[in-house]
């Protein structure tokens, strides 16, 4: 009795799909290529480093940037050029770890509280207010101080600190996503909980996450450079970039390189996090909405 | 309404579009919204524009005011009292609107200010247009709201929007349209979001200001219901183009395009209860895979060869009936006669 | 009807509590309370469809969603095959949920983004284990079918497919966890006319093939007027007028549904504008009037209507909660209005 005309649209996947989408961004181009890189880098920082990034060379200290020393050398005659590769090590971990436990926790619980709303909102609620009150660096400070330096110590304290802001964002996300009719749809269905929360729900609320994941990979390592620098993160003489910036401070009128390459790289790295993140925000958008 | 009705040929025309064509996106392959539209529109008259979703209907009243520059273009004729509106400069584009022809939308909250009380949003429509001092400007706006139906308009003068329900906001944004006296409305699916005894209020304020003031109206709307409830005269758009147009009851008894017989025939009334619904097969094409010949042929059980190779002109099929239509369900002689 | 009655609902309220802000709670100010559903009886047979129409904010989409079990009722029953919804746990419960589906009105939110046509139905029938291993695909085959839509649907996103055909996708899973009782809460009312009616003859033929209770929730007074057996008429969150849909639609009883009967556009435009129109607009639910509901607006307003608040009774064929219907001879109080007798 009826028929039904089909416009029928290309047949591809959904991979290519989001390929031929990505491909067209130059943005997120440039951003992928630098991450891309970045971990290769640190993945394997002795393929690119001429030197090696402790090795002492008495002959040339603090020589400027030149074809043997493409960064120059600082006090110690060290290639920078290496101990900025070799930092790559460090910095991409910290991006990571010092993250993606607070992105873990902060997710279930934004999610878990989100959904079921109630006294356990209202509990989160205030310990959002208390959290956001203080100055992160000062409170992630505060806790080093209690646990002592060390990148572990520093991982710790940041995702104590940190998994409020993914938990916050999460939930209002799951909070927008429950409103939908789709979420209705799921409980007249009868589906458990968990299956609308972590099943439907989620994957819809997640884009924003991701997004804000990307970007705050970068602050981690603004973070962890800048403890590095205080002294409360990496230890040295391990090549961070922090560390290597505050190993230049003395010299920075006479010797500027030893400061501002590593500077450079904490540059690039973020950017490449933020082009990434931003074209993630529109790649991730769920069609026909 | 067969008493007070509308006597055709008597009043002046005040809106005639001529073989208007709106299009957008690149030059060299337009997406055509709008294909050669002609109608006229007379002193007091009421005219519905009937389509469904993606025919042109809005696209058309909102060229007609230049709301579509600068993404969309338009080509074509729009004589307002004689005067082309299509090459005016945006700036004298913005004497006309307001203030002779005004523009109501269908979600009346996104077109007030939410910041303003509505009295001062009448007053300013109205300093804007009028040369009344503050004190008659503040009675202009009490005796607008009252004649909107608002009760107790003096005491809601200082009201924010959203302290007004749905329909009443309606009524503001028409009591603001109006401030200006225009001579022309353009309503754009104006009772769309609202329940139908509000909607039968709005439709009675508009006949009244129609009948009053000889205001012209024309009313877009999806609801063949809502022109069989107030309008002259009705224009049928399908695809971007013109079915026909003729007075209301002529069209709604005797359609004489396809397109209008089976919209008509889709809507339930009378046949037996719970019996199938008539309905036109297929989907209406989109905007960028529209034929250059009949647009309604891939749907039409009458279309032909004919119609799918050549595009059908409207013509003057009886008096003040417009017909596009190479196999019309009714002959000239019907339509004459009935 | 003669099918016995599969879902029934009793005295029916449903409030909720608007959330005051701090400076109101710390004042000690009562929180406002929105009264959505004020005692609603009605009930539904095996087969039989039931349209429910009234204003928007008359609590119609309310009673669908309580029904559904999205919302709970502050008072009330809800009983499916004579047995109260609200004392089922664990088993019962969740055969409850899947013998009254619900099937909302925005196709364009009801369905996730994410997940494919094919994902949905998988889901909807490995959750309930409807069939297992390969009879899930054959099934999902034949749903698809039932539908109209292609076959090859099972791959496709939301986003891929019109309003109409999002809408046949949502019939499709509701029908797949195999309902006895269907809730279409403004089915049709964001399609096109065109394709509203496909959708209609679409629910028609399910619901005679499969037997079902339909509740037609509707604004669209020729649409519930055209599939439905009886029709109830709800106004502030009670049931005004509830009767045999050709007999509520010829003759009126309660002055409200006359009053919403004659304000529906009609097409027959020699009888167009013959009734007054209806003052003010609906009362808000925070502030139900004392009395009838409906005495603020009604023409014919007596001291008793400001007084009672009428209960259902007998009316004509129907029922009608009116101090004036039903007991004053076969035409009832009102006459009803000549206009809505006839369309063309």
């Amino acid at each position: 009795m009826t028929t039904l005309e089909f416009p029928a649209p290309p047949q591809r996947s959904r991979l290519s799909a989001f390929l031929g989408l990505a491909l067209r961004r130059p943005a997120f181009l440039i951003g992928t290529g630098i991450i891309a890189a970045s971990l290769l880098i640190a993945l394997m920082p002795g393929l690119f480093a001429p030197y090696d990034p402790l090795a002492f060379d008495m002959g040339a200290i603090q020589q400027g940037p030149s074809l043997s020393h493409p960064f120059g050398t600082d006090g110690f005659g060290r290639d920078i050029l290496s101990r900025v590769l070799w930092a790559y090590r460090v910095d991409m971990q910290m991006a990571f770890f010092a993250t993606v436990f607070a992105l873990m926790i902060g997710v279930t619980t934004g999610a878990l509280v989100g959904y079921y709303g109630g006294i356990a909102d209202m509990i989160f609620g205030r310990l959002v207010d208390a959290v956001i009150t203080f100055p992160f660096l000062v409170l992630v400070i505060a806790i080093v101080a209690v646990l002592g330096p060390g990148l572990v110590n520093m991982y710790v304290a940041i995702t104590a600190v940190n998994w409020v802001y993914y938990a916050r964002l999460t939930r209002a996300e799951i909070m927008a996503q429950k409103a939908q009719d789709y979420a209705a749809a799921a409980r007249v269905l009868g589906y458990s909980d968990g299956r609308i929360i972590f099943r439907h729900l989620l994957p819809n609320a997640l884009g924003p996450v991701i997004v804000y994941w990307m970007t705050d990979m970068a602050l981690a390592i603004l973070l962890g450079s800048s403890l590095g620098y205080l002294g409360l993160g990496a230890q040295p003489p391990a090549a961070e970039w922090g560390v290597l910036i505050a190993e230049g401070r003395n010299f920075i009128m006479t010797a500027w390189w030893i400061s501002l390459m590593p500077g450079l790289a904490i540059v690039l790295t973020g950017l490449g996090f933020s082009l990434m993140g931003d074209s993630l925000a529109d790649l991730l958008r769920p069609k026909g909405r | 309404m067969s008493d007070t009705k509308f006597e055709a040929a008597d009043r002046p025309v005040m809106l005639e579009i001529r073989n208007l064509i709106t299009s957008f996106g690149p030059p060299e392959r337009p997406l055509v919204a709008v294909d050669r539209l002609s109608l006229k529109l007379r002193q007091g008259e009421i005219l519905g524009l009937v389509g469904e979703s993606g025919s042109g209907k809005s696209i058309t009243l909102r060229s007609i005011l230049g709301l579509i520059r600068p993404r969309g273009r338009v080509s074509g004729e729009i004589l307002w009292k004689g005067r082309d509106l299509v090459p005016l400069s945006e700036r004298a584009l913005g004497d006309i609107r307001g203030k002779e022809i005004a523009m109501i939308f269908q979600e009346p909250m996104t077109s007030l200010n939410p910041l303003l009380p509505v009295g001062i949003q009448i007053t300013e429509n109205l300093a804007a247009h009028t040369d009344l001092d503050a004190a008659s400007r503040r009675r202009e706006a009490i005796t607008l709201l009252d004649r909107v139906g608002i009760p107790g308009a003096a005491a809601r003068l200082g009201d924010f929007p959203h302290e007004f329900s749905g329909g009443m906001r309606q009524r503001v944004m028409i009591a603001i349209a109006l401030a200006s006296r225009p001579a022309l409305l353009l309503a754009d699916e104006p009772t769309t979001a609202l329940d139908v005894t509000i909607q039968d209020q709005i439709l009675r304020l508009l006949q009244s200001l129609a009948g009053e003031f000889g205001m012209s109206v024309i009313l877009v709307t999806h609801d063949m219901g809502v022109v069989a409830a107030c309008c002259d005269n009705v224009a049928v758009m399908y695809g971007g183009r013109l079915c026909e147009i003729g007075s209301t009851d002529t069209v709604i008894e005797r359609p004489a395009h396809p397109y209008t017989e089976g919209l008509l025939h889709s809507i339930p009334r009378g046949g037996a209860p719970r019996t199938p619904l008539y309905s036109i097969p297929g989907l209406p094409s989109g905007l960028a895979d529209r034929p250059a010949a009949c647009a309604f042929a891939s749907r039409c059980p009458a279309a032909t060869q004919l119609c799918r190779e050549t595009l059908p002109l409207p013509t003057e099929v009886a008096a003040g009936r417009m017909l596009a239509c190479h196999h019309p369900r009714r002959t000239a002689e019907e339509l004459r006669h009935g | 009807m003669d099918e016995p009655t599969l879902l029934s609902v009793s005295g029916l309220h449903v409030r909720f509590s608007k959330s005051r802000n701090l400076v109101n709670q710390v004042l000690g100010q009562p929180a406002k309370i929105v009264r959505a559903l004020n005692g609603v009886d009605l009930s539904v047979a095996r087969g039989e469809t039931l349209g429910i129409v009234g204003e928007s904010g008359c609590g119609k989409s309310t009673l669908a969603r309580a029904i559904a079990g999205l919302v709970s009722p502050t008072e009330g029953q809800i009983c499916f095959e004579g047995k109260p919804v609200s004392g089922l746990t664990g088993r019962e419960r969740r055969d409850y949920n899947r013998r009254v589906q619900l099937i909302f009105q925005d196709p364009y939110s009801s369905l996730n983004p994410r997940m494919t046509v094919g994902d949905m139905l998988r889901e909807a029938l490995t959750v309930h284990r409807m069939r297992s291993g390969a009879a899930v695909g054959t099934r999902i085959g034949e749903l698809l079918d039932l539908v109209r839509l292609p076959p090859d649907a099972v791959e496709r996103f939301p986003h891929e497919f019109s309003g109409g055909q999002r809408q046949r996708v949502a019939i499709a899973r509701a029908l797949s966890v195999e309902p006895d009782c269907l809730i279409a809460d403004e089915l049709v009312s964001a399609l096109d006319v065109s394709v509203q009616a496909q959708v209609v003859n679409l629910m028609l033929d399910l619901q005679e093939r499969l037997g079902l209770a339909v509740l037609f929730v509707a604004h669209d007074l020729r649409l519930v007027r055209h599939v439905s057996h009886r029709v109830a008429v709800i106004y502030l969150g009670s049931v005004v007028e509830i009767g045999p849909s050709e007999t509520l639609f010829t003759a009126p009883r309660h002055p409200y549904s006359q009053a919403l009967l004659s304000a529906a556009p009609s097409l027959d435009v020699r009888h167009r504008r013959t009734a007054p129109a209806l003052s003010g607009e609906l009362p808000s639910p925070l502030a139900i009037p004392p009395g009838c509901p409906f005495h603020q607006r009604c023409p014919h307003a007596a001291d008793i209507c400001r007084r009672d608040k009428p209960e259902l009774r007998p009316a004509g064929a129907g029922m009608a909660a009116c101090h004036f219907a039903g007991d004053t001879g076969p035409e009832g109080f009102f006459p009803a209005l000549p206009s809505l007798t006839t369309s063309a």
